[in-house]
């Protein structure tokens, strides 16, 4: 397995492990505990009510109990994997619900300057760290990237609300998206 | 425009944030199939979303408490990158659209060239198109994103080559004539979000009967 350097990155994998190879219930509950509150804040931002996100949740760590041992550490870090599980039952929700309800969403963050700026730059948590990397990126490139990943939005919704080509907004997610993973690996 | 015959990677961060209609999110499932170097590009931007999902705050739990482990189906949710071997589209209607590709009621548009729209709503429509070998289709613009993943036979765009499995990427600044080999029939199925803009005048006669 891949260390990652980073405790709790470790501890989840080697949770989703336990649950893998010996179908350990206590593992399960410690990596809910630990995962659940995320996962459900993230689909808050996202737009979701607190009953589409914990139950958007539930399925998700339902599926991560059944699909755990084709869990592979060497592939990727438990958060990953976990998280390709959270957004694929998103997308199976949003099948299912038109556009336009998404789109009418109430709560979803203000703007992406929000989230940049939210974390105190001496706080050593992951958010802190994600939005210090975020404020090394030009403007043009980390608003995008916040766009889609936090706003939820499409290529065309970031096109017309910064007022560019769609070819452009894409370029910029790129490029933007290539120099953020550089900076975290 | 992208001269790949691969998507441009914002629509595989965009695929990772869930962000996408559903038949961009079909098109590229389906791409994902038959194309590790895209399944790759895929694990990236998941990375970068676990970033901002597990870098982010803790909602309160009040009551939500953990789903029994008992519970549940056991629904088809392999994720994309998760394994190694490349499939085939032979199955793509039987598995991605539910219905076999000879049950698809056709139009003609053209010489040569018929269409069949599987969806069709202001920002998220899905169509098929059939060309006989060595058609050209109709000169055209986009005011949106067009993405055209190639079933059966192979068509030429600009100077790239367009196989099955290859998705072309079209957005608002490409200018577009894809030309039909001459060895086969030649089927896609394209998801777009804006309509189409043809620079001819008879395509442009003929677009609102067409309804793309
Ligand atoms: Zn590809």
């Amino acid at each position: 397995m891949q260390q990652s350097g980073e405790p709790e990155i470790d501890q989840e994998s080697s949770l989703l492990l336990a649950i893998g190879n010996n179908q350990s219930q206590q593992a399960y509950v410690e990596l809910f505990e630990l995962m659940a509150p995320k996962i459900k804040s993230f689909l808050m931002g996202r737009g979701s009510s607190v009953d589409e996100s914990e139950n958007v949740t539930q399925d998700a760590m339902l599926s991560v109990w059944r699909k755990a041992d084709l869990f592979d550490p060497n592939k990727a870090s438990a958060r990953t994997w976990v998280y390709a599980i959270v957004r694929n039952r998103l997308i199976d929700v949003q099948r299912k619900t038109s556009r336009v309800d998404r789109g009418n969403k109430k709560y979803r963050y203000q703007s992406g300057n929000d989230f940049i700026s939210n974390g105190g730059v001496n706080d050593a948590s992951a958010q802190a760290q994600l939005q210090r990397l975020l404020q090394e990126l030009p403007d043009e490139q980390s608003q995008p990237l916040v766009m889609s990943y936090v706003q939820g939005m499409s290529h065309k919704e970031i096109a017309n609300k910064i007022g560019l080509p769609l070819g452009t907004v894409k370029s910029r997610i790129r490029m933007g998206f290539q120099r953020l993973q550089e900076m975290v690996n | 425009m992208s001269t790949s015959n691969h998507p441009d990677q914002a629509w595989f961060v965009s695929y990772a944030a869930g962000s996408l209609t559903p038949s961009f999110n079909l098109l590229l499932q389906a791409h994902l199939a038959v194309c590790s170097q895209c399944r790759c590009g895929l694990k990236k931007a998941d990375e970068i979303g676990a970033q901002f999902m597990f870098g982010g705050e803790e909602a309160p739990m009040d009551n939500f408490e953990m789903p029994n482990p008992q519970l549940g189906v056991n629904q088809n949710e392999s994720i994309e990158w998760g394994k190694d071997e490349v499939t085939d589209l032979s199955q793509f209607f039987d598995h991605y659209i539910g219905t076999h590709l000879d049950g698809l009621q056709w139009m003609n548009a053209g010489k040569g060239l018929q269409l069949c729209k599987l969806s069709d709503s202001d920002d998220d429509k899905m169509l098929m198109l059939r060309a006989a070998p060595g058609t050209v289709l109709p000169k055209h613009r986009h005011n949106g994103s067009e993405l055209t993943l190639v079933l059966k036979g192979a068509y030429f765009c600009e100077d790239a080559l367009f196989k099955v499995g290859d998705i072309e990427d079209a957005d608002d600044t490409t200018l577009h004539q894809p030309v039909v080999t001459n060895d086969s029939e030649c089927i896609c199925v394209a998801a777009v979000d804006g309509p189409l803009r043809f620079s001819g005048l008879l395509q442009r006669v003929a677009q609102p009967f067409l309804g793309i």
